[in-house]
């Protein structure tokens, strides 16, 4: 999905609201994997995500004359997928809380000081320590590093100021940063 | 670090702006992050799931194709008895916008079939013609939906009790799965539950008392004024199109319906018992196999509105 040039969408976007069902397998297809993994990323449920992403499906298309052609159809699919999965969510657990917190954190055990940092290490460790970024922090760095969307999309999914998701960003990286000069310092020399 | 990926332009941008504030380079990291998306972490998606999904999603298209879309999601306010709000008029003047709060959703198949997920989570088919109608409480203080037609249900599990209402009968389930039919247009209107998983509560709604609990394979029928009783479940399973010992009529009566079509066929060839379970999708599949699989020696021709059924004379 990250591959898929804008104006691609656009024009999926446009064919879309003229009711064309190729235009609409063809948006299913290129991205149901990351939009299923999105919302697993709030579910932790595989038949949650399959529900989230037929019920995302569907409603686009009972929406198709009203997409906004001036609007990300990529962000409004990831914002379709996020606005479901947390619903979902939310009624799974009685409470309403910030679902996005709790979610996704599991303790990562201490590596030992002697452990090789090969590169399959190393990418666990990162992983580790993006899990242990803020719930909202870590989604923003996610949809910036993995799939592609720009610092506006970003905005319009999780609703937050263009500037917000720029801080979450920098902030996600110089805490990055800092673990790997703890960590690994001659992977950060210049 | 030769083939360094760029950092997002908004965030160059940025550090160019705020050279002071930026604590070290922010590319190593990014670069060396690229393998550690967390979203890997999630299992693969299973493709015989996606097809499913696919395929609902292709009949939902289908059905909603032009005109007017098949499945309609009518937002309307509950219907209010005609005195009262010949009573309240002026009152529903000002206090509307407080109505319309507690709508209720309608689902509609008009031709063919259609999947719908509840607010709860639960599945329902609905066949040709139904509706399924539920208010915007759904799913947080009840779960209580009003079928007119005929539906497959697959009840999410949840302490609120799943209750279906049809014009005479009440099925109260915990999580489960089974079929409602209640046409009230019947020639003898009745509803027909028939449960295929769990434990289903039905009662007649003339006789509060009158009411049975069915496992799964059992059957009941709630028609005027008779005590409830279990019958072995004849579920005809029409979301895979099952048929055992029919007559012909029958099933092609059920395409009718469920295609919006009409099917030609002689008397003999109606009233001539057979078994039939596919999962063909089109009307022309399942003649096909009806006219493949049938001692008849059948054969089709399409007509102007649907298809011809006859015999080959030897």
């Amino acid at each position: 999905m990250k591959t898929i040039k804008d104006e691609q969408f656009r024009t999926w976007s446009r064919r879309l609201r003229r009711s064309d069902r190729q235009a609409y397998t063809q948006v299913f297809q290129t991205t149901y994997d990351a939009l299923y993994r999105y919302a697993w990323h709030f579910t932790h449920d595989q038949e949650a995500a399959y529900d989230v992403l037929q019920d995302v499906f569907m409603k686009l298309w009972q929406v198709r004359d009203r997409i906004d052609p001036e609007r990300s159809l990529k962000a409004l699919l990831y914002q379709m997928v996020r606005n479901t999965a947390l619903n979902h969510v939310r009624h799974a657990k009685r409470h309403a809380a910030d679902a996005l917190d709790d979610l996704a954190f599991e303790p990562a055990s201490m590596p030992r000081p002697e452990e090789d940092f090969d590169t399959q290490v190393l990418e666990t460790q990162l992983r580790r320590w993006i899990e242990e970024l803020p719930g909202r922090r870590r989604e923003a760095f996610m949809l910036s590093r993995y799939q592609g969307l720009s610092h506006v999309e970003i905005a319009d999914i999780m609703d937050l100021a263009p500037k917000t998701v720029n801080n979450h960003i920098v902030l996600a990286l110089q805490y990055l940063r800092s673990r790997l000069l703890a960590h690994q310092p001659d992977l950060i020399a210049p | 670090m030769t083939s360094r990926p760029p950092l997002p332009p908004e965030l160059e941008t940025w550090l160019a702006d705020h050279p002071e504030l930026s604590s070290g380079d922010l590319t190593p990291p990014w670069r060396l992050a690229e393998g550690a998306n967390p979203l890997d972490a999630a299992p693969a998606p299973d493709p015989a799931r996606i097809e499913a999904i696919e395929a609902a999603l292709a009949q939902a298209v289908v059905n909603s194709a032009a005109p007017r879309p098949a499945l309609r999601l009518v937002k309307s306010v509950r219907p209010v008895y005609w005195m009262a709000a010949a009573a309240c008029i002026a009152l529903l003047l000002t206090v509307g916008v407080l109505l319309t709060q507690n709508p209720t959703t309608t689902l509609r198949a008009a031709s063919g079939q259609y999947s719908a997920l509840l607010p709860d989570g639960s599945q329902v088919w609905l066949n040709s013609d139904a509706t399924l109608r539920y208010r915007r409480s759904f799913g947080n203080t009840e779960r209580r939906v009003e079928l007119v037609g005929e539906a497959f249900f697959e009840v999410a599990k949840a302490e609120i009790p799943f209750v279906i209402e049809t014009f005479n009968a009440t099925v109260t389930v915990l999580g489960t799965s089974f079929n409602v039919r209640a046409v009230p247009d019947d020639s003898a209107p009745e509803t027909v539950v028939s449960v295929e998983t769990g434990i289903v509560e039905v009662a007649a709604k003339n006789a509060p008392d009158n009411t049975i609990r069915l496992a799964a394979g059992q059957a009941t029928r709630v028609a005027r004024a008779t005590a409830l009783s279990p019958l072995p479940s004849v579920v005809t399973d029409w979301r895979r199109f099952v048929f055992l010992n029919q007559p012909l009529g029958v099933m092609f009566n059920e395409i009718e319906r469920r295609f919006g079509i009409e099917i030609i066929a002689s008397e003999p060839i109606r009233v001539h018992l057979h078994n039939i379970g596919t999962t063909a999708k089109s009307a022309e599949q399942l003649v096909i196999e009806i006219c493949q699989s049938s001692t008849l020696k059948l054969r089709y021709r399409a007509t102007a509105n649907g298809f011809e059924v006859f015999k080959v004379e030897p």
